[in-house]
């Protein structure tokens, strides 16, 4: 069995909820968002965050600003829009009902294994 | 000791490595090329370019001052591979398990399946040389070497042979797929090699400019204008050849030759075509050409829209069934013409008068087996012809049935000398002994063609068919009146009389009903009927006469 791989599968899916909860705390640059992912260890490549920002960009959920950088270029200034609050919110009653999900599934195991 | 440069990212400059510059711009080429394929490309890879200046920065506020080759390394490392970023997001999970970023296990698998690639790294043309050679790890000079020679020998089919390769492989464009092409394993660190070494060939090739060198690049670029003259050559040659064809044998098959011919006595090379070819085989050239060129030209209009850099190559799967197809094709139509063409050749090897007799042969063959046919047709149906002097049709006939049913047969007779033709057709049935009417359909052009029934006594009964020609008539008419009379649209048989009264246009065919009643079968139970020319009560004096629709009801009205 490959662990690695099937870690990567579950992180993949749990990203995009990941990063919009940054977001919503506070809005913040994409190098932020990075080394808070990578605090959180939620993220080995720093470039698959920017096709991912695009695609939500892109739906409606965020919005960017350009702002000055007092070293290097201007940086994307990221933040929630409505929509994508209310986006947030739908995964975070997801979020609840999978867990529960595999609360009940791992529980009902535990009981066949005592038996 | 290695030179420096500076670049600017976003309008900030850093001092870079020379090697560190050309590893760091393949990079971004490679990450800008791979994005290029999807829609929000230019954005992501734009985003990434700006990640790779703040990495840069924030070296420089470290106290970095110039950008090292090491350092390059760990900034790719740190945001991967365009592979990487996009198998991420990728929903395909399958391409991800090809290629996930687990390098314990891929460094333990040293040697990975080669894939089959164009090399645009060692390429003269279009790499395939290359390509195929790194997949089966021979020195690509030998390939071209033999792809040249052979060119002349094989008709230049090697060149065709070229192209559709280069169609159907798909160009390695990225670092792991050439590290694929090559059967190394996809991993960071081979990544960062492949990008080294592709570096370094650069640096070496743009640094030692020697003798050697510049009279290989020579050799080459005479070489590459060869082979793209080449193709163009062929392609366009195919291509016209293509289209000729294509209005030949369009015309072919749509005009009328064999009549034409017959009436103008005269034989078209065409016509030549069409008589010496099955008509499936025909039919099989011309859609296997019409095939052939569509697919051609979406195929180069492709290729050459995709050089020019305009859209994204096909996908490989559909590709290559393209291609198969292609070469399917073309392999029937070369068939299917070659035949073609060997038949029409043996026509032409023929003196005319040979020719001539024999075309008079056939005519009379097909005639003599139309014939036959149609007597055939008519003894199955339980006819017998009696008299048929001086008929010149086939007995029946279809195609202007009073129902416009066009397919149905209905006895017919024409006679070109007119009063010397004869025509008589009967059937013999047994029924039960009783009296019966006789209801037919018929027509006919002059007085004296009449509906007859004998039973076994001898007795005979005539009825003449009324003179309509061949324009209205009373089925026709009646069905007419019906259908007008008929406001409330309840008649079960509405759409029937519809069909009758549309036939020929709305003018119907002259088919009139006509009946023979009080006809007495006897305790013999014969009953013969028929149509015929020849009555007793009057000469005949029409050309031509039908007759259809033959129906023996039983007679209960009073005795």
């Amino acid at each position: 069995m490959n662990i690695d791989n099937a870690r990567s599968q579950m992180r993949k899916g749990m990203l995009e909820y990941c990063v919009m909860l940054i977001l919503r705390k506070e809005a913040s640059y994409t190098s932020d968002i990075i080394s808070r992912l990578k605090e959180a260890d939620m993220i080995v490549v720093e470039g698959t965050l920017y096709p991912l920002l695009t695609r939500l960009k892109n739906e409606g959920l965020l919005c960017y600003e350009w702002r000055e950088s007092t070293q290097g270029p201007p940086r994307k200034y990221y933040a929630l829009t409505g929509a994508g609050e209310e986006f947030v919110a739908r995964l975070d009653s997801e979020w609840e009902s999978i867990r529960n999900s595999i609360l009940i599934i791992k529980e009902e195991k535990d009981i066949h294994l005592e038996n | 000791m290695k030179r420096n440069i500076t670049v600017n990212i976003f309008g900030s400059l850093y001092p870079i490595d020379e090697d560190a510059y050309a590893m760091l711009n393949s990079y971004i080429i490679n990450m800008r090329d791979y994005f290029s394929r999807q829609p929000d490309g230019k954005e992501i890879a734009d985003d990434i370019e700006a990640r790779v200046a703040e990495l840069m920065a924030e070296l420089r506020k470290n106290g970095v001052e110039a950008i090292s080759i090491q350092h390059v390394q760990d900034i790719i490392e740190r945001i991967g591979s365009p592979e990487q970023m996009g198998m991420e997001i990728s929903e395909n999970i399958e391409s991800s398990d090809e290629c996930a970023p687990d390098e314990e296990k891929s460094e333990e698998k040293s040697h990975v399946k080669r894939r089959l690639f164009r090399d645009p790294d060692h390429r003269i043309l279009g790499g395939v040389c290359a390509g195929i050679s790194c997949y089966l790890g021979i020195n690509p000079m030998w390939l071209r070497l033999a792809a040249i020679i052979l060119l002349i020998p094989t008709y230049g089919i090697i060149a065709l042979l070229y192209i559709i390769c280069w169609i159907s492989i798909p160009l390695a464009i990225t670092p792991a797929e050439r590290l694929q092409m090559k059967g190394k394993p996809v991993n960071v660190s081979s990544l960062c090699n492949e990008f080294l070494n592709s570096t370094r060939d650069m640096i070496s090739c743009n640094g030692s400019e020697g003798l050697s060198n510049g009279f290989i690049n020579a050799m080459k670029s005479v070489l590459k204008g060869l082979l793209y003259a080449v193709c163009i050559l062929l392609l366009l040659a195919s291509f016209v050849a293509i289209v000729v064809l294509l209005i030949g044998i369009v015309s072919l098959l749509a005009a009328p030759w064999g009549d034409l011919s017959n009436i103008l006595g005269v034989d078209f090379p065409l016509f030549q075509v069409y008589d010496s070819n099955p008509v499936w085989l025909l039919w099989v050239c011309g859609v296997s050409l019409l095939i052939l060129v569509g697919m051609t030209l979406f195929l180069a209009m492709h290729f050459l829209l995709h050089l020019v850099g305009r859209i994204n190559a096909l996908s490989t799967p559909l590709r290559i069934s393209c291609v198969a197809m292609w070469v399917i094709t073309l392999i029937v139509f070369s068939a299917s013409w070659t035949k073609m063409i060997s038949n029409v050749s043996i026509l032409h090897t023929e003196p005319y008068e040979k020719r001539a007799e024999r075309v008079a042969i056939r005519n009379a063959k097909r005639k003599a087996e139309k014939k036959e046919r149609e007597l055939s047709y008519l003894r199955q149906a339980g006819w017998t012809i009696e008299r048929g002097e001086n008929v010149d049709s086939c007995f029946t006939d279809s195609g202007e049935h009073f129902s416009g049913d066009s397919s149905v047969r209905y006895l017919n007779a024409y006679g070109e000398g007119g009063m010397d033709m004869a025509y008589t057709v009967t059937r013999t049935l047994k029924v039960a002994p009783g009296r019966y009417i006789i209801k037919a359909a018929a027509r006919t052009n002059g007085e004296g063609a009449g509906i007859f029934a004998v039973n076994g006594s001898g007795k005979k009964m005539f009825t003449p068919i009324p003179v309509c020609g061949s324009r209205g008539g009373s089925i026709w008419s009646d069905a007419k009146i019906a259908l007008d009379a008929d406001t409330a649209k309840t008649r079960p048989d509405r759409s029937y009389l519809k069909r009758i009264v549309k036939a020929n246009e709305e003018r119907g065919y002259g088919w009139s009903e006509v009946l023979i009643s009080n006809i007495t079968v006897g305790s013999d139970s014969i009953l013969t009927y028929g149509v015929t020319n020849q009555t007793p009560m009057r000469m005949w004096e029409g050309t031509w006469l039908s007759a259809s629709g033959f129906e023996l009801i039983p007679d209960s009205t009073g005795k």
